[in-house]
């Protein structure tokens, strides 16, 4: 629903204002700025899968065909672009913090809604293959509040809004094939915490994380295969470092049972790889590398092996953030 | 000690009169405008028992450095053996670090103290503002090396030996400088609207600076001339245009947290915050100003803003450097 054309919402809502159905409200949002300011003459958009990465160092979505990682378009008008979640017919959202909201782009990199997020600023978002379902986490509120999880039902502009008792940041979310939805921030301490929203609940309950310690959030998804939850952790044993746990998910908790570490192409830890995407046995994202070891580079790595890339692209990235793929 | 203090005002006067030199603007490099003699005199002196007393220290643009009882308003000693004070910073002992700009050096006074417990050679380099990890006791001072010479961000560890230094081709040059509670690094080179100014980010054990893009309170912000950046206690403070805008910055990102709008004249200068409870937001602000009515240190609540708690002025010479020394005992 939401794949209609933001042209097609106003138009829906100018018709609803001479007397009609109440519209769906539309998003008070400039929406004219994002658009694809290059594409690869090559690039027809039939080229499956994509891989989107948010660059918040030049508020840029680079779209880049795989496996090879050739940037096949670059999409511009965002201000500061960061997590990227997709849905099943290649569209992509992807966040962005100062201008407080979520576009949504399609599979060939166009504009095809946006949805606002007046109280905060929006980091991460996650897809419901149960219900079309898309949740935002917004990373702090507006006024120096705590951030919230947001949760549009399926063609709405207005969202459910979560928080976890003692949670003050929300970085990222991934749902299960079950609806459940998972997401990560840190405490009003600083403190990394892991909380989930089951389906149909009314409320979010943290998970007490065992077997390990996970210092910084990064990204969150769920492996269907081995179902087990991926957790990122920018910082893990507390250094700038990055690194992956495997969680297994029980009532009140998340045992870490498996710890993926990431090399970038010369050998060295990834300094910061903030959200990244697995699929297909692979794991995309970049490094966002201001340690020096490397510029910051978009990466493809072994899923679940980890360790050195398979492919590399270091010639692009300025802060990537996000990475999503489009199939 | 009043005595002093009109001797440096009347000595003042003169120069004033001789040469009707100003500065063009806040922060900008400090001009050959002190009175004559004062250094030679180094007529530095301070009350006893000061080091009970939470303390304002502020470097005047007339070459002295007039020392307060922060929460009394009264002057309390004064510091005349630099040549022009500029930016300064304090240590977890209370110690306070003032950046000497043309003597290319930065004194260290113990709480209270009139004369340099240490110092350091910034040369070739001309040091304009400073900050301490109150974690590691590192000391990082920004340098402003003029139009013709880059700068650089000099870091001392543990505030001795010999800096390494940290270039930035983007900012060229650095004008303010703060760690934050985790020994991570912001700087600007304050920027002149055109061009703006530009950030950059040092992690904790970090190699090299970053340069971060950091947002204001509208997508389409952009930082014009930007007088300094602190520390609260939580967040980033950025006085930018008369008002304080918070950030915080995380792993390589900056993200817009909020604002402190000031009636009165709002902040133009040198800015500190007082902070006396660890881990916690700081609850006041103090910000140096100059203008056609006068020079001025004005105290804030914090971070709420409004008028001013009190509007300081005695012995106040065209701030451009202020830090709080909290007592020691």
């Amino acid at each position: 629903m939401w794949r209609g054309a933001v042209s097609i919402a106003l138009a829906l809502w100018l018709s609803a204002c001479g007397g009609g159905a109440t519209p769906p409200v539309p998003p008070d949002i400039n929406l004219h700025q994002v658009r694809s300011a290059w594409i690869s003459p090559g690039f027809r958009g039939a080229v499956s899968p994509l891989l989107f990465v948010s660059d918040a160092g030049t508020a840029e979505v680079y779209i880049y065909k795989l496996p090879a990682l050739t940037v096949v378009a670059t999409i511009t008008g965002f201000v500061q672009p960061q997590g990227e979640c997709s849905g099943p017919k290649g569209d992509v959202w992807v966040t962005d913090a100062s201008s407080q909201t979520i576009f949504e782009l399609s599979h060939r990199g166009q504009l095809d809604n946006a949805l606002n997020d007046s109280r905060g600023f929006p980091e991460g978002c996650a897809w419901d293959p149960s219900t079309g379902n898309l949740a935002v986490t917004s990373l702090f509120g507006v006024g120096s509040s705590a951030g919230n999880l947001l949760v549009f039902a399926k063609s709405s502009y207005n969202p459910k809004v979560y928080g976890t008792r003692g949670q003050y940041y929300y970085n990222f979310a991934g749902y299960d094939g079950s609806g459940n939805l998972f997401f990560d921030g840190r405490g009003t301490g600083g403190n990394f915490m892991l909380s989930e929203l089951s389906k149909g609940a009314s409320l979010p309950h943290a998970l007490a994380v065992k077997g390990g310690t996970i210092y910084f959030p990064g990204m969150v998804q769920w492996d269907a295969t081995n179902s087990e939850l991926i957790v990122g952790d920018q910082s893990c044993g507390n250094a700038y470092v990055s690194c992956l746990y495997r969680l297994r998910i029980g009532a009140k908790s998340a045992t870490i049972v498996g710890h993926l570490d990431l090399k970038g192409y010369s050998g060295s830890p990834v300094c910061d790889m903030i959200q990244g995407v697995v699929f297909n046995k692979q794991i995309a994202g970049s490094d966002n590398d201001f340690c020096g070891y490397t510029p910051s580079t978009t990466y493809v790595w072994p899923y679940p092996g980890g360790g050195s890339p398979t492919q590399h692209n270091s010639t692009t990235d300025s802060t990537p953030v996000g990475a999503a793929i489009s199939l | 000690m009043n005595r002093s203090l009109s001797f440096g005002l009347i000595l003042c006067a003169a120069a004033c009169l001789c040469s009707c030199v100003a500065p063009s603007q806040q922060n900008a490099a400090p001009e050959a405008f002190r009175p004559a003699g004062l250094h030679s005199l180094n007529r530095s002196w301070m009350d006893a028992g000061v080091s009970k007393q939470d303390l304002l220290y502020v470097s005047d643009d007339n070459g002295e450095v007039t020392v307060y009882r922060y929460w009394q308003h009264t002057l309390v000693g004064a510091l005349a053996s630099l040549t022009q004070p500029m930016g300064e910073c304090v240590d977890s002992a209370s110690n306070v670090y003032i950046t000497d700009y043309p003597a290319k050096k930065i004194f260290e006074f113990a709480h209270g103290g009139t004369r340099p417990i240490k110092q350091l050679d910034d040369s070739p380099d001309s040091p304009y503002a400073c900050s301490v990890d109150t974690i590691t006791g590192n000391l990082a001072v920004a340098n402003d090396d003029g139009a013709s010479k880059q700068g650089n961000i000099a870091i001392w560890s543990k505030g001795s030996g010999t800096p390494k230094i940290y270039g930035d081709s983007k900012l060229y040059n650095f004008k303010a400088c703060a760690y934050d509670s985790a020994g991570n690094l912001l700087t600007t080179n304050g920027g002149n609207y055109s061009p703006p100014a530009s950030f950059a980010w040092l992690p904790k054990g970090g190699t090299q600076l970053s340069d971060i893009h950091v947002p204001g309170p509208n997508p389409s912000w952009t930082w014009g001339a930007v007088d300094g950046v602190e520390w609260d206690g939580k967040y980033f403070g950025i006085s930018f245009d008369y008002s304080l805008y918070r950030v915080i910055v995380t792993h390589g990102q900056a993200y817009y947290v909020g604002m402190t709008s000031f009636t009165s004249s709002g902040i133009r200068g040198p800015f500190w915050f007082y902070n006396n409870k660890p881990g916690s937001q700081a609850t006041e602000l103090v910000g140096g100003f100059s203008g056609s009515g006068g020079s001025n240190v004005y105290y804030w609540s914090y971070p709420g803003g409004g008028s001013p708690l009190y509007t300081l002025t005695h012995g106040v010479y065209k701030p451009v450097g202020v830090a709080i020394s909290l007592r020691t005992l």
